[in-house]
């Protein structure tokens, strides 16, 4: 059994067709990347499986279970990290997750836990709304793994972050990685994808226009950039 | 997307959720304060102002008194409920509660209870406010007075708790909520004032105010199982 599986997914917002029949696998323990131009239906996508957005055709199970029948159970399984922290800027660090820790139903001891594997403990009690983007997005992590998802959904999470930021981040991700958690990530760049993620789907206008390892996407080329751009015909305007 | 039988639902409401997200809210109010103070400068100026333009006329027909009470509390009402709502959404929280494995009952239920915090913090101070204003001639219980304007403000954050979910993704949002309200709060504000008339003006008890009671009451559970039912659809984008 996959950790994602999308088949035939289709979505439209009134007369604007973002998803048309998406189909990919995301296996357990693996990090996938979405890659594709801005508009092209990747946070369609992702929204579509942390069940935030309903699927007009299609299947889409996230550990086994139906986004739609059982959105319950794919809540419990997921953390979602998105450009957005979905944090309360007047409150604390600790308040936050405590908040979280409490709405799925987990021990506050995972707080401190989770407060000291992002590295915020002398920060704990300082308002959000002093943080900097970067130690924002870390305790957005913090949040996202308070309940031990099985899937980690990222969307475009290292928007805004300056470069130390985000090598914390990624330094963050690749333990997670190496603990066997299993990853989906919309990017921009292709080092991140490159760093972190084995295998991706390039997404164009709402279809997946290239699927394979990383190696295979770049195949002849010389980076997966060149690839990327090739792939989504960006590549002739430049 | 979560379809559950009614007895289900109401079965389903984890208490501890519910206080979690209201407790959550409140803290955060308490810390900014920037509703709740709003809401307490906007109701306290609305009793200085009816007190000195229709003060005279209260006094000669003091039945007036109730209707402009609930006026007050509606106009304040209608400026802050709706920002429960509208904060999450505004700071994208709203789609970090979503995610989280607390049902869409539970989520209108914590913020109805956090607004139900708000109005009785208001009423606590408007309604002695209104009364030594208004040089109001009370004739009978003010702790039932008091009682009933909960009850009625009860009614109030539970339809305006769900339909302010409703104009989320409208533009003209703030403009709407108002609109779709008072025609839904019109039978329980009429009935409030009813009542509230009776204790104050006539000097009635409990007893003789049973049925109006009995009719907010029935009116806020109907408005609750409504609104449970109707909610999960509302959440949705």
């Amino acid at each position: 059994m996959h950790a994602i599986e999308l088949r035939g997914v289709k979505k439209r917002f009134s007369s604007l067709e973002v998803l048309r029949g998406v189909t990919l696998d995301v296996r357990r323990g693996e990090a996938f990347a979405l890659l594709g131009p801005n508009g092209a239906g990747k946070t369609t996508l992702i929204r579509i499986v942390a069940t935030l957005l309903r699927q007009d055709e299609g299947e889409v199970r996230v550990a086994g279970y139906d986004v739609r029948e059982e959105a319950q159970e794919v809540r419990r399984r997921i953390g979602v990290v998105s450009h957005n922290p979905f944090l309360y800027e007047e409150l604390t660090a600790r308040e936050n997750l405590e908040f979280y820790a409490r709405a799925y139903d987990v021990e506050q001891s995972r707080v401190d836990e989770m407060l000291e594997k992002v590295n915020l403990v002398e920060r704990e009690d300082d308002p959000v709304s002093t943080f900097s983007r970067g130690m924002k997005q870390r305790l957005s992590i913090a949040r996202a793994l308070l309940h031990s998802p099985e899937v980690l959904l990222l969307d475009e999470p290292t928007t805004g972050l300056d470069l130390k930021g985000r090598q914390d981040f990624y330094t963050l991700l690749e333990e997670l990685l190496g603990e066997g958690a299993t990853l989906l990530m919309t990017t921009h760049h292709m080092d991140e994808a490159e760093r972190l993620c084995t295998r991706g789907a390039v997404l164009h206008s709402g279809s997946v226009v290239a699927q394979g390892t990383l190696s295979e996407l770049k195949a002849s080329m010389e980076s997966l950039e060149e690839a990327y751009l090739r792939i989504t015909g960006e590549g002739s305007e430049t | 997307m979560r379809r559950h039988t009614c007895a289900s639902q109401v079965r389903e409401v984890r208490l501890k959720a519910v206080l979690n997200l209201a407790s959550k809210d409140i803290r955060a109010e308490l810390r900014t304060k920037h509703t709740i103070n709003f809401m307490l400068l906007f109701s306290g100026l609305a009793v200085i102002f009816f007190s000195r333009i229709a003060g005279n006329y209260v006094a000669s027909a003091p039945e007036m008194g109730a209707g402009l009470l609930w006026l007050v509390f509606l106009f304040t009402g209608m400026l802050g409920l709706g920002r429960a709502f509208v904060k999450e959404k505004e700071l994208g929280t709203l789609d970090g509660l979503k995610l989280t494995p607390m049902s869409s009952e539970e989520i209108l239920a914590g913020k109805a209870i956090y607004n139900l915090a708000l109005m009785l913090g208001i009423q606590s101070i408007i309604f002695p406010l209104f009364i030594i204003f208004f040089d109001f001639p009370i004739q009978g219980s003010i702790v039932l007075a008091f009682g009933v304007l909960t009850l009625g403000n009860l009614s109030f954050v539970i339809v305006s708790s769900a339909l302010s979910t409703l104009v989320l993704n409208a533009r003209a949002r703030e403009l709407l909520l108002p609109v779709i309200l008072l025609p839904v709060l019109f039978p329980v504000i009429v009935t409030s004032v009813s009542a509230l008339n009776r204790v104050l003006v006539g000097g009635e008890g409990f007893l003789n105010i049973l049925g109006e009671i009995k009719i907010i009451l029935a009116y806020a559970v109907v408005m609750s199982v409504i609104a449970a039912l109707t909610f999960d659809f509302a959440l949705e984008e």
